[in-house]
């Protein structure tokens, strides 16, 4: 690519040396000229003050002992500095006497170059004191002394220097230092840039070389050697590549019992409910495409009935919250035939704790729900015939009974005989029994739920509890039911049974009582009694008849939470909660219809 | 195998470039602050031609200074001492420097002197008078070798008269105050003398050799600012034959003349042009230069020389390009 060279490390860092190194030598260059001409100055100022100084003296004794020549060959010294512009001696009428430059001899000093420094020959005369001034251009030098034998006339040594110039001398002496430092900056940045491709660009090749071996599937990598970064990275990816190819083959076992095992194991972000993983028994258990995944994360949820799928949710967001398992059964709403799994969800969390993700595994309880179902029809099947066997039967025996009791006590009172008050006993008591065992067989085969109601079989569960139990049992409804499917009306009926006569043979329970209700799209059963707390959590109890009451939950869809009573509250609750679409679905009876009363 | 050269020009080039860059840098000069090129300046119609040039800011793009020292041995002495870089004299007092072992080289001829170099005198009528007189001279001038040449013509050798030694800005005072008889001096003293009634007994014009006086160079300076030294032996040339009124001014001034004694001075010595008749060869000079110093070799002025200065007449050669 054009200018790839450009975004190269190689690059980035040669260059920035570069602009570093040319920003310090621009502004050393800058500083050494300001140096330069300062030092300048200074050293100019130093001389102009000897050598005026110094010439003022030679130039009073010289004048005392007339000794002009030899003035005029100290002055032609004084020359011999190449920066001095012109110096001039003058006396008291500021005539030139003496001049570097002798052409000025004879001449006023308003007439030469030096003429702006009238004022201050006649300040220094007049002071005696010398002076030393500088400007932009000149530094100039004025010092008195006493001309002629007898000292008394005043003169002046003037000395002009120039220096404008020493501008062009420090830009010369700036260039002069920055040109070998930008050699050497250049010489840094070329050494830096091929040591960058020695030590840097051509080992991270090696590197890239070794990730593209990687990606082939090599896994015997040698690193780099060394001790520096790079060579710490290399070692480091060829361990990983190694340390990967032992996970590699520590996972084959359980790679091929993911392919071949028949539940199903999942896995799911936690910021998100899409699947990270999920192994091939997916699509025979939960009945979708895995390739429906990748396009759509949430296609596993379509697999769960609308009535459920509330549920599964809570159940993922109770695990975000904290829980560390989560159990819940459900039938998943395939077409082809009903379907019911088992999903046990759970936390996955990295080695400091962290959670990482949530996963599960999902069995298929289909045949074990089929057989459940088979089972609880046939005893339902079964209850029917014994009641119905109680009625027709037994109760008719018992009625026939009581008759000929009746009968026997008033043949017996006609003849004074003392049994007939026993007999007469025996036909009340007989009486009683059929009550009760009619009571029974009702219980066994309630009338109406083959039409879907409830309240009737309900009433007569109170009536065979005030019978057998003498329990008192209210039932209460706000509001008229929709007629159930025949299979649901009869698990709700044989929940409340169960729970209710378990109150009443167990929980020494005097009172029981069952509310129905809608709320939303539920069928809220709840059945209190005023019996003796639960003993721990029924929910977990081994009983044969709780057992009976989750299966009838699972084939409803329905939950069921229990509540024991307190120190507050001495009832006993338990809620169950069904989702009315599981329970008004009308389905062609597939049991035999109830014992009209 | 282009492939392999490409290898090593990659892994190698940038290191080899910054080894020439650190080298360089190395061997980088220091810095080079121009230093004006310096010459020493006396008195006499032979400096009128420099200082001419440089009033007339002729030369100032060569970054030249003149320095005008009185006397010429001065001019010597900072020559040697390397304080300048070149100085007018004549070639007798370019012998001597060269015999003190300072090699110099003759860089131009600017102009012969036709009785710029005198003995004078206020009382004494001839040489032959001289004898045990106090002669005023600077031994190192020309004038001491016109001197020794004049008494040698009068049948006198230097040990028969008494030699005061002194500069030549000195000669005119101690001649005129009587502190010595005669003296042996050179233009523009000849000129105040003559001013002050004095007389010559004897000047060049009189000698059986030329005084030539010449542009002398360090052998250093000659070396590294040949094409300045070029410049300033042609530049003069011009400046010479156009003395402006107030260049004449400013020359008699420094000289301490009128404009009139000014010219005076200046008829006692033939200007050497760099063309036409009056230009002086390479090889009229060493004959001239080997007669001078073969003289001074006779009158005992010097020992026996070895090396005479080298000739290499840059105006000439300007000329002839």
């Amino acid at each position: 690519m054009k200018w790839k060279w450009m975004r190269t490390l190689r690059f980035k860092l040669s260059a920035l040396l570069l602009l570093f190194g040319t920003t310090l030598i621009g502004y050393g260059f800058m500083r050494h000229q300001q140096q330069f001409i300062e030092a300048q100055r200074q050293r100019l100022l130093a001389r102009a003050l000897a050598e005026a100084t110094r010439m003022a003296g030679v130039a009073q004794h010289l004048s005392r002992r007339g000794l002009f020549q030899t003035m005029d060959l100290e002055v032609s010294y004084l020359a011999t500095d190449e920066r001095l512009q012109l110096g001039l001696i003058c006396d008291d009428h500021n005539r030139i006497t003496s001049a570097t430059e002798q052409r000025w001899r004879g001449l006023n000093l308003t007439e030469t170059p030096l003429q702006y420094t009238l004022a201050l020959v006649e300040e220094t005369q007049s002071t005696k004191q010398g002076k030393v001034i500088a400007n932009e251009h000149t530094i100039t030098a004025v010092f008195p002394f006493l001309l002629g034998p007898s000292a008394t006339k005043p003169g002046a040594v003037i000395l002009g220097y120039a220096w404008a110039d020493v501008r062009q001398d420090a830009q010369a002496s700036a260039i002069s230092e920055a040109v070998p430092q930008s050699l050497v900056l250049l010489a840094s940045v070329l050494i830096l840039w091929q040591m960058l491709q020695w030590m840097v660009t051509r080992r991270i090749e090696l590197i890239e070389e070794q990730t593209k071996l990687a990606e082939k599937g090599e896994h015997d990598i040698t690193p780099l050697p060394g001790s520096d970064e790079l060579s710490h990275l290399s070692q480091a990816f060829s361990k990983t590549i190694r340390m990967q190819r032992d996970l590699w083959v520590r996972q084959q076992p359980l790679l091929r019992l993911e392919e071949n095992v028949r539940d199903l194991f999942w896995s799911m972000k936690t910021t998100e409910p899409s699947l990270l993983f999920v192994n091939a028994a997916y699509e025979s258990v939960w009945g979708r495409k895995v390739e429906a995944l990748k396009t759509r994360h949430w296609d596993w949820l379509r697999a769960v009935r609308p009535s459920e799928r509330r549920q599964v949710l809570r159940s993922l967001k109770a695990l975000l919250r904290g829980e560390d398992i989560q159990d819940i059964t459900l039938q998943l709403g395939r077409a082809d035939t009903p379907h019911w799994v088992q999903c046990r969800s759970f936390r996955v969390f990295e080695k400091d704790g962290r959670l990482l993700s949530i996963a599960g595994i999902v069995l298929d309880i289909t045949a074990t729900r089929l057989m459940d179902q088979r089972l609880a029809q046939a005893a339902e099947t079964e209850r029917l015939r014994m009641g119905r066997d109680l009625h027709d039967d037994v109760c008719q025996r018992l009625a026939a009974i009581q008759l000929k009791c009746g009968v026997a006590a008033s043949l017996l009172a006609k003849e004074g005989a003392p049994a007939s008050e026993v007999v007469k006993k025996l036909a009340e008591d007989m009486a009683a029994t059929t009550v009760l065992t009619r009571s029974l067989a009702r219980g066994l085969a309630p009338v109406g739920l083959d039409t879907g109601g409830l309240a009737e079989p309900l009433k007569h569960l109170s009536l065979l509890l005030k019978h057998a139990f003498d329990v008192n049992c209210v039932v209460e409804c706000d509001a008229p039911l929709p007629p159930l499917n025949p299979e649901a009306a009869t698990h709700m009926f044989r929940i409340a049974q169960e729970l209710a006569t378990n109150a009443a043979k167990h929980g020494k329970a005097k009172h029981v009582l069952i509310q129905l209700a809608i709320e939303d799209d539920l069928l809220r059963m709840v059945v209190s009694n005023d019996g003796s707390p639960f003993d721990g959590k029924p929910e977990k109890s081994d009983g044969l008849g709780l057992h009976f009451i989750r299966q009838r939950v699972d084939a409803l869809g329905a939950t069921i939470d229990f509540e024991a009573a307190t120190s507050e509250d001495d009832w006993n609750l338990t809620v169950c909660e069904a989702p009315l679409s599981a329970l008004v679905t009308i389905e062609p009876p597939d049991h035999p219809p109830g014992i009209p009363l | 195998m282009v492939g392999h050269r490409m290898k090593l020009l990659s892994n190698f080039g940038p290191l080899v470039v910054a080894m020439i860059l650190l080298t360089t840098a190395v061997w980088w000069p220091g810095v080079r602050v121009p230093t004006p090129l310096r010459i020493a300046v006396g008195l006499g119609p032979s400096t009128h031609s420099f200082l001419a040039a440089s009033y007339d800011h002729k030369l100032d793009d060569l970054n030249l200074r003149v320095i005008e020292m009185a006397w010429p041995s001065a001019a010597i002495r900072a020559m040697q001492n390397d304080v300048v870089d070149g100085t007018i004299l004549s070639l007798s007092e370019a012998v001597r420097v060269q015999a003190d072992g300072y090699k110099i080289v003759i860089a131009g001829a600017l102009g012969i002197s036709s009785g710029a170099d005198a003995v004078m005198s206020l009382k004494v009528k001839s040489m032959e008078e001289l004898r045990g007189k106090r002669i005023g001279i600077e031994p190192r001038s020309s004038a001491n070798h016109v001197l020794a040449m004049g008494l040698q013509k009068a049948g006198l050798r230097l040990s028969e008269v008494e030699l005061v030694e002194m500069n030549l800005p000195e000669t005119v005072d101690a001649l005129l105050s009587g502190e010595v008889d005669a003296v042996a001096t050179a233009e523009p003293f000849r000129t105040l003398i003559e001013q002050s009634q004095g007389h010559s007994l004897f000047d060049s014009n009189e000698l059986g050799t030329d005084i030539v006086r010449v542009l002398v160079t360090s052998e250093r300076s000659f070396d590294e600012r040949r094409e300045q030294w070029a410049r300033v032996a042609t530049e003069r040339d011009a400046s010479l034959l156009e003395l402006s009124p107030t260049l004449l001014e400013a020359l008699a001034r420094r000289e301490k003349l009128t404009p009139q004694s000014l010219l005076a001075t200046r008829r006692h010595q033939t200007p050497m042009l760099v063309t036409g008749p009056n230009r002086m060869t390479e090889e009229n000079l060493t004959a001239l230069l080997k007669n001078t110093a073969a003289s001074m070799v006779d009158t005992g002025q010097i020992g026996p020389i070895s090396e005479l200065p080298q000739i290499h007449l840059l105006d000439q050669e300007e000329a002839a390009q």
